[in-house]
């Protein structure tokens, strides 16, 4: 009888009752005969028994919790001024669309000059911000640019976690 | 199984029902995560994480009985990521494992499973390629079947009969070499 009619594979497939009835009925009248693949399927079986065996922590109890209150932010979260900053977040993506496309190889161009200039450029801009008046008019306009991009910020990292969100699953 | 009605109710968005759902479910869940990246808190991040989805996504999920491949893949998924960010992801080309000679009947007195070689064992288990170590476990720990394993890790079915042989013949030839 030499040779050795099992593949192990199929051992390992029959351990796991993943097999069909005929084949499991061969192998099971191989594995009569054949001392080899008797020890080989033994073995497997041990080391299969190990790993169930195998220690594992028990899941923290507060998780519900922590859960549970996730949820519960999110849905706090998800009020209507909440959604309106999403869209101010695509809102920001569209207006740069708008001025990337027509403008920006102008745009790139005149960012390349700043960069190789920014010595000058910084002191041009020092010095012009020395001579523009501290009027409220332009405190406003300041205030206003800044919201502006803190909100665009803030509207792409809720855009952002939204999508990474769903992401995943299919 | 999970009740359909349960599944039902966590679609409407019952927080009772979701919190029902997750008592039931978590410490499999649990074991999965921990079984992939072998650390406690990445495995409650994971899971914490795969919970949200599990709520935000419900609506997704046609029928009870698929619950438990479309969780196992949800938490399988995000601790591979987990694992990618923590630059421990490991995978190996194919023809590498394929070319593992051992066999199981090879040198029978050299290998045995005591309770103190557990440790080994572990180490072992951690040599293993990530998605290999997630096939062996969602078999051995969490009883999924060749298709549910399929279901998870998007593999055909032949693929998950020989991941997993390959896995034991890996983890067996560990074992065997000792000293790690
Ligand atoms: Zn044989």
């Amino acid at each position: 009888m030499g040779q050795c009619a099992c593949r192990e594979i199929d051992l390992s497939a029959y351990l796991d009752r993943e097999i069909s009835p005929e084949l499991s009925s061969v192998i099971e009248e191989h594995l009569q005969t054949c001392q080899k693949c008797k020890e080989a399927l033994n073995r497997m079986q041990l080391l299969s028994k190990a790993v169930q065996e195998l220690p594992r922590p028990s899941v923290n109890p507060f998780l519900a919790t922590k859960v549970l209150g996730q949820l519960q932010t999110e849905e706090i979260s998800e009020t209507p001024f909440v959604r309106l900053f999403e869209s101010w977040g695509i809102l920001s993506l569209v207006a740069l669309g708008i001025v990337l496309v027509p403008f920006g190889s102008s745009l790139f161009g005149l960012m390349y000059v700043l960069i190789k200039n920014l010595t000058i450029v910084l002191n041009l801009v020092v010095n012009l911000s020395w001579r523009v008046p501290m009027s409220p008019i332009n405190l406003a306009l300041g205030a206003i640019f800044m919201a502006g991009g803190i909100l665009a910020f803030y509207g792409f990292a809720r855009l952002y976690l939204t999508m990474a969100r769903k992401e995943l699953v299919s | 199984m999970i009740d359909p009605s349960l599944i039902e109710q966590v679609k409407a968005g019952n927080l009772t029902a979701f919190e029902k759902l997750l008592q039931s479910t978590q410490q499999k869940g649990f074991n999965i995560a921990y079984g992939i990246l072998h650390d406690t808190l990445d495995a409650e991040d994971v899971l914490q994480e795969a919970y949200l989805q599990v709520f935000h996504n419900i609506k997704k999920l046609k029928t009870a009985e698929a619950f438990k491949s479309w969780f196992g893949k949800i938490i399988t998924h995000l601790s591979f990521r987990r694992s990618k960010e923590k630059g421990r992801f490991k995978t190996i080309p194919l023809h590498e494992i394929t070319q593992v000679e051992t066999t199981f009947s090879d040198n029978p007195e050299t290998f045995m499973v005591k309770q103190e070689e557990k440790e080994q064992l572990i180490k072992a288990l951690k040599f293993l390629p990530d998605e290999y170590r997630a096939a062996l476990i969602l078999r051995e720990w969490e009883d999924y079947s060749y298709q549910e394993i399929s279901e998870v890790l998007d593999i055909p079915l032949g693929t998950v009969k020989s991941r997993l042989f390959s896995a034991r013949k890996m983890l067996f030839n560990k074992l065997k070499e000792g000293d790690m």
